[in-house]
């Protein structure tokens, strides 16, 4: 497998410089295969070598301000994201144009380098996340966990299925709850696709979609379910005993 | 017959003098000593007329007019002058008319004189009366004008044309009244209903003046706002733009700063300072431009409740970053409920950071195709132990003393509304929401 590396950043010094400290990487890393197929000062370069190589496994290393272009690095990077969900951005600029939640939920970049850091410091960060990188290239067992996949309106969520606790659905509209230890995540579904999509999944209640994996054991006194993380719900009383009995296969 | 016309000829001299008494304490600035001599000379003027040509008894009023706003120099424009002479005038013969109702209501016994006693305490009762109501009325103007500042209201020119034509229609109209009268010989209880006519009519002209000088008032103040708004707008975007051109400055002067630093690199002496210069705090400038960027939302009531905020928290020590993306366009249908729900929450994330180690708030307004989303993100207490699946409930809260209301009601229009999506996230110490606000398809 071929990482490719891009680079785009229009000062012409820097840019070499940031090639140099990547071949410097490349030649540590002999076992691993990857290689800078684009360095550029253009954002535009980068949009015909994305439309032209869509299935390569691709890190980007993007300035986000191109004094001489219309195209600002933010919208490269989300045009970036919609074509592929796995390529790895980061972004390496000054401190004024970062605006971190905007990048987050739009490009999710694996990081950002802020250049106030120095060349020194650059570099440091630079290797780190092509460790990080390398490391996901190779796929291990704990990475291929089962998602859940949905949307919410054009962006794809997938969520690791361990991590679900339950689906609720609201009374008044039709949008489901995810409930994990950490998030909550409202979208437009109905229990019933979802149920269908999850066989796993035990219909506790009417606005109820449980993952049995997760129950640490059900209170058949308060009916309530308990979770391994600790957070409860509530049941509904004739469903206890079947649940119950899901539970013990 | 002699002393009455005497008397008579004082009391007209009197009532002339007394219009040009109310005249220089309205405009002060035409008070000279040939201003005085002028007066004079121009009210025994204006007596001698009145007792030659006693047929037309308000021919004078007019001429009155036209010589002082001839003769007496003074630098205020015509309008004004023409202004003031057409309220003195019409004060001066109102109270005047006023007198005479008085004594022909009190001491009837006085208005037809007979013996030359009695026509001199008529003419000095009328003169007294004529001076009191005048001066009192002056004065309750005068009062008027010190409080509510009447002068400045006055300057605009239409409110002067509106005045000035309504002092000329109210002038004719109590002349040829009262001439009417006088030529008729009509009885005196006729001229009594004339100067309650009269009243009545300056008190409804009076009001109805002020009416629509209020109106007028307003139009011109919700002018100047909308012109101050409009000023306002193109100053922030002036500012945007600055903003941004000190940005890509400052981008370009880091970027060579760092390939600065390339080059040096083999000079140990250099390389530091340069790190220093790169790093140099006071150069940052995020925060201005994200308050900038606030003001580019469209959305009113959104705008506000954001400012306000904006404000309030970083009053409160709260480290705070706001981001807007300029494109975000908000639909108005959901203006209401989204200003709602983002007051109550970033009301809890203020409340919150506030607790935590390191206050900070984070806010943005991100677009996306067919959706639009509002991050509101803030660091908690490491010690904080939030039941995400309960927040939501009404009665649940982690603050004491509260009611917990706050989410719950952000639940309910939340559910109430398929558009609108929640999301909710505890990761690495910091508490986040994500209000999503989907386009109508």
């Amino acid at each position: 497998m071929l990482l490719n590396i891009i680079i785009c950043e229009d000062n012409e010094e820097l840019r070499m410089y940031y090639q140099l400290m990547i071949k410097d990487y490349i030649k540590k890393h002999p076992n691993i295969s990857m290689k800078i197929i684009l360095s550029t000062g253009n954002p535009n370069d980068v949009s015909i070598y994305m439309e032209s190589h869509p299935n390569d496994i691709k890190f980007f290393l993007l300035d986000i301000e191109f004094p001489d272009s219309k195209i600002k690095g933010i919208d490269l990077a989300t045009k970036i994201r919609q074509q592929d969900l796995n390529s790895k951005i980061v972004f390496i600029t000054t401190h004024e144009e970062l605006t971190t939640l905007i990048f987050d939920r739009k490009v999710e970049p694996l990081d950002y380098i802020a250049k106030e850091i120095g060349l020194d410091g650059i570099k440091k960060k630079l290797y780190q996340d092509l460790d990080i990188t390398i490391e996901r290239l190779i796929p291990s067992s704990d990475q291929n966990v089962e998602k859940f996949n949905f949307k919410i309106s054009s962006k794809k969520y997938a969520f690791d299925i361990n991590q679900i606790n339950y689906f609720e659905s609201s009374e008044n509209n039709h949008n489901v709850f995810l409930h994990s230890t950490n998030e909550i995540i409202e979208f437009p579904d109905t229990l019933k696709a979802i149920e269908d999509r999850l066989p796993n999944f035990y219909r506790a209640h009417k606005s109820l979609l449980v993952n049995p994996n997760n129950i640490k054991s059900v209170d058949s006194k308060e009916h309530k379910l308990v979770f391994k993380d600790g957070t409860t719900c509530d049941v509904a009383r004739r469903k206890l005993a079947a649940l119950k009995k899901c539970l013990n296969k | 017959m002699l002393t009455y016309n005497t008397a008579w000829a004082i009391n007209d001299f009197l009532n002339t003098l007394l219009l040009f008494i109310i005249y220089f304490s309205i405009l002060p600035k035409s008070k000279s000593k040939l201003n005085y001599i002028l007066v004079f000379i121009i009210c025994i003027l204006l007596t001698l007329f009145d007792t030659l040509s006693s047929n037309y008894p308000d021919l004078s009023s007019f001429l009155v007019v036209f010589i002082a706003a001839f003769f007496i120099r003074s630098n205020h424009s015509l309008t004004d002058r023409l202004l003031v002479w057409l309220f003195s005038l019409l004060l001066t013969t109102v109270t005047q008319g006023l007198g005479s109702v008085v004594i022909i209501g009190v001491l009837p016994s006085l208005s037809d004189p007979k013996t030359a006693g009695q026509s001199v305490i008529l003419f000095t009762t009328l003169s007294i009366l004529n001076y009191f109501f005048s001066l009192i009325t002056l004065n309750i103007f005068q009062s008027f004008d010190k409080r509510y500042h009447l002068r400045a209201f006055i300057k605009d020119n239409v409110i002067k044309r509106i005045i000035l034509i309504t002092l000329i229609i109210l002038n004719l109209f109590y002349l040829s009244l009262d001439n009417l009268t006088k030529y008729l010989n009509i009885e005196q209880r006729y001229f009594k209903i004339t100067t309650l006519m009269i009243t009545v009519t300056i008190i409804f002209m009076t009001v109805s003046i002020t009416m629509l000088i209020y109106s007028h008032f307003r139009e011109m103040q919700t002018k100047l706002k909308l012109q101050q708004m409009n000023e306002r707008d193109a100053y922030i975007n002036e500012l945007e733009k600055r903003n941004n051109e000190l940005r890509k400055l400052k981008h370009d002067y880091k970027n060579l700063l760092l390939s600065l630093s390339v080059s040096a690199n083999d000079n140990k002496s250099l390389k530091p300072s340069i790190d220093k210069l790169l790093n140099y705090k006071r150069m940052n400038l995020t925060s201005d431009s994200n308050k900038a960027n606030l003001y580019s939302i469209k959305d009113k009531l959104i705008k506000g409740i954001l400012i306000s905020k904006l404000i309030y928290a970083s009053n409160n020590s709260i480290k705070v970053d706001f981001e807007v993306d300029t494109k975000a366009n908000i639909p108005s249908n959901y203006s209401v409920d989204i200003t709602r729900i983002l007051g109550i929450l970033l009301d809890n994330a203020i409340d919150a950071s506030h607790e935590a180690e390191k206050p900070e708030l984070n806010f943005a307004l991100i677009s996306f195709d067919g959706y639009i989303e509002f991050v509101i993100k803030n660091s908690l207490k490491s010690s904080n132990t939030i039941e995400l699946n309960k927040i939501y409930t009404a009665g649940y809260s982690t603050k004491k003393n509260h009611s917990g209301l706050g989410l719950a009601t952000v639940n309910e229009i939340v559910n109430s509304n398929n558009n609108l999506l929640l999301q909710t996230k505890i990761k690495d110490g910091y508490y986040s929401t994500i209000l999503t606000v989907l386009e109508d398809q």
